[in-house]
């Protein structure tokens, strides 16, 4: 064994790990569930001293973000607080959560992704997947500035999944392009257990590498027409650093920061970023080398 | 954000800035082990409902996120000693040989597949000392840590599981 054999090998290893771990997505309401449950731990022993760091007040209340009915959406209304807000009661018992990705908002050739509350018919992977492509080909993102890839129409007639294979019975529809394929492919492979899609009895397709695919910047969180008690913003993106911009209503400055993008994958790197600002609507923009996303929110 | 908690910080101020900085890297290194993200991400919020617990006698950036680290690489051997589907579901879960891909570096798509399913059959003591390692970028003390073993020990498992790793790279 050479020394450079041995490299070569570790260099596989870590790349392999690296590209496995890129596809995992976190929950957007993941903090506000541990705050939900800090909470209930700390009054359940009461320990008087731990109270009065103030990040508590808000708490779970952040955590609904669209509670949709049915596999088919009424598109969000914007800044509305979601009919029946949803404190998890513990980290088991999450409402079902999926991600759906678009194309948008500036080019229709790169992905970004929203976070939709759905129920699916059942746990079943095959369900979840349905449910996700439901919202997907419905074509009601929350931000109007993202759009779906596929023609409108196309419906889902059933899906099937054989070990980590999902496949997608579209009626004979077919992608009109390499991103529309993508779209269905990560939005599929968000589901825990699947890692390719057939669309009926094509090819299993794979996720292509997210530098290639996904949008240069976008905002995890909060997500567009999102009700919020803190402003705290999530940012996911392939350079270096990004400019946020928050601005008020009437279009006064309140924030404009330069973040640095580390940590998340090797692909794609995330900032944070908290606001101490005062209740009403404001607008986020954030931008890198050739992207940009905006979303409005209402701070409560 | 600073990169690690403020000895000055309450609990509430340390998990949000925990959270901030390694909660995805700590989903990620669950799944990792478990292949499975759901349960991986209820281990990890587990981890972090702990260490806020534990904060007052933690105070310390390295410790707090040793203790993570341990609350998830314990967590996820719990997970995995409970669920009895594991072998079928890494059965179900090898990449097909012949599998085309709709898009350009497929090959390289392939070579990672074969990889990540390669770790997974691993012996659980290799598979975490192989992610901790490749993926984590821990030291070996840090490892021994996050592990509960030995340096030594450590040192054997990453060296067998790379060398069974290397196996699957070789047929490549």
């Amino acid at each position: 064994m050479t020394p450079e054999r041995l490299h070569d090998d570790e260099h596989a290893i870590r790349r392999a790990l690296e590209a496995e771990a890129a596809t995992v997505d976190v929950r957007p309401d993941a903090l506000a569930t541990i705050r939900a449950a800090t909470r209930r731990r700390r009054t359940r022993f009461a320990v008087k001293a731990w109270i009065g760091g103030g990040l508590a007040v808000a708490a779970a209340a952040t955590a609904a973000v669209f509670v949709l009915d049915s596999p088919r959406p009424t598109p969000p209304a914007a800044l509305t607080k979601p009919t029946a807000p949803t404190a998890p009661a513990s980290p088991g018992t999450l409402e079902p959560l999926l991600a759906v990705y678009y194309v948008g908002p500036e080019r229709g050739d790169r992905l970004v992704r929203e976070f939709h509350r759905i129920t699916p018919a059942s746990d079943a992977v095959a369900d979840q997947a349905r449910a996700a492509l439901g919202l997907m080909f419905a074509g009601a993102p929350a931000d109007p500035d993202y759009a779906s890839a596929w023609p409108a129409g196309v419906t889902v007639r059933g899906v099937t999944v054989t070990g980590d294979v999902a496949t997608v019975d579209l009626g004979g529809a077919t992608p009109p392009t390499p991103i529309a394929v993508q779209q269905l492919v990560w939005t599929v492979t968000a589901i825990s257990g699947l890692k390719g899609v057939r669309i009926g009895a094509g090819p299993v397709l794979r996720r292509a590498p997210a530098v290639d695919t996904l949008a240069p910047v976008w905002l995890i969180n909060p997500q567009h027409g999102e009700v919020v008690n803190n402003l705290e913003v999530h940012v996911a993106g392939f350079a270096g650093t990004c400019r946020l911009l928050i601005r008020a209503s009437d279009g006064r400055v309140v924030a404009d920061e330069e973040l640095t993008l580390t940590g998340g994958s090797p692909a794609q790197r995330e900032a944070q970023f908290t606001a101490i600002v005062a209740s009403g609507v404001y607008v986020l923009t954030v931008t890198v080398d050739g992207g940009v996303d905006d979303h409005v929110v209402r701070v409560e | 954000m600073r990169d690690g908690p403020n000895p000055e910080w309450d609990a509430d101020q340390a998990v949000t800035h925990l959270f901030g900085a390694h909660y995805r890297p700590m989903v990620r290194l669950a799944s990792l082990l478990l292949h499975e993200r759901g349960l991986a991400e209820e281990i990890v919020q587990d981890a972090y409902v702990r260490l806020h617990a534990r904060w007052h006698r933690l105070r310390d950036t390295d410790k707090a996120l040793a203790y993570l680290r341990v609350a998830v690489v314990n967590g996820c051997r719990s997970a995995l000693r409970h669920r009895r589907v594991v072998d079928a579901h890494l059965a179900a879960s090898r990449p097909p040989p012949d599998v085309q891909s709709a898009e350009a570096g497929a090959l390289d798509l392939l070579t990672q597949a074969a990889v990540v399913a390669a770790v997974r059959r691993l012996p659980a003591r290799q598979r975490e000392a192989i992610v901790l390692r490749y993926y984590a970028d821990l030291s070996e003390a840090q490892m021994a840590e996050a592990m509960g073993v030995s340096r030594g020990a450590v040192k054997s498992h990453v060296s067998r599981g790379v060398a069974a790793l290397r196996l699957t790279l070789e047929r490549l």
